[in-house]
């Protein structure tokens, strides 16, 4: 199929669904539970129509880019944390010694 | 402070995770700081989204361990140790969360599209460009740091509903029924709730990123 959404005028007549409807419902166009009539119209609109499409594009790099943010998160234990949790845990336990045989949280 | 969930289903607990289980039970130190070592790494990163600050983040994640610990004999091993105090994790930062108070913050409905009678979207752009194509969506972009901090910032900037259900669905990777066991709202809510923090998130990124 030639892509001529560069040139083509925008969204004149979106087929059977209007910008609204395909932006409103666009999420389950995106995860694929709509069926396949659905599916064929949303799709008709998307080739009529450039700020649809683009809207499609920058609904989908808005997903992928905040997943990519999952690693800022990822910075590593300060140190001593698990200790400081590991003490506080015999604390509530009203624990101070070693249990089980186990040597003496420090 | 739950200790079950909707995510996995008749989970077997691998003879490793069942040993430890019982070390757990009988209260042997060394299996509980295998249990910490082993998990604070991802209750802590999920902490920090949710919360925003590292010191509210620790504080949340002992609690949460201190609230696990006390649960053990209550746990059914409905799914695995791991997620099982992962659910306790992000429970223990929403209820953080909902403790001190929301901020001001803009509503939704302004971040989201407007529409013309005839249902075409206000203000769509009318030429070619868009910040998600060509070299906006490459892979270079989502690699960045600077992008990433940019888009954490923009992320922030969602109302705090929207945001938790963006951050557990779109960032933490749970399904839409765990969302809603988390958030204690429906399915059918966190579907609508998602999807609206998406296209909030695409405007604020239009203007971190675009042409505004």
């Amino acid at each position: 199929m030639v892509d001529d959404r560069a040139t083509r005028p925008p969204c004149p007549q979106g087929g059977d669904a209007t910008c609204q409807q395909v932006i409103e419902f666009l999420d389950g166009y995106v995860d694929g539970s709509i069926g396949d009539t659905e599916r064929l119209v949303f799709e008709e609109h998307l080739r009529l129509c450039r700020g649809c499409a683009a809207y499609l594009a920058e609904y989908r790099a808005s997903v992928a880019m905040a997943r990519a943010t999952a690693t800022l998160d990822a910075r590593p234990v300060p140190r001593g944390l698990v200790q400081a949790i590991l003490k506080a845990r015999a604390e509530a336990d009203g624990r101070g010694k070693g249990l089980a045989g186990e040597t003496p949280l420090g | 402070m739950e200790t079950t969930g909707p995510i996995a289903a008749g989970h077997e607990p691998a003879s490793g995770e069942a040993e430890l289980l019982r070390a757990l039970r009988a209260g042997e130190a060394s299996a509980a700081e295998r249990l910490v070592a082993e998990n604070i790494g991802r209750m802590l990163a999920v902490s920090r989204r949710l919360l925003g600050n590292e010191a509210d983040a620790e504080e949340s994640v002992q609690e949460a361990f201190l609230s696990a610990f006390k649960s053990l004999e209550r746990f059914e091993g409905g799914s695995s140790l791991g997620t099982w105090l992962y659910r306790i994790a992000i429970n223990a930062a929403l209820m953080r969360r909902r403790s001190r108070g929301r901020r001001p913050e803009v509503g939704i409905d302004a971040l989201l599209p407007a529409y013309e009678a005839d249902g075409h979207r206000s203000g769509a752009r009318r030429d070619a460009g868009s910040w998600a194509s060509g070299e906006g969506a490459g892979s270079g972009h989502l690699e960045s740091g600077e992008v990433r901090e940019r888009v954490r910032r923009a992320i922030d900037r969602l109302p705090e509903d929207a945001r938790t259900v963006l951050m557990l669905r779109d960032i933490e990777g749970l399904d839409t029924a765990a969302t809603a066991h988390a958030i204690g709202i429906s399915e059918s809510a966190v579907k609508t709730r998602l999807h609206r923090a998406r296209q909030a998130l695409r405007t604020l990124l239009e203007q971190e990123l675009g042409h505004g």
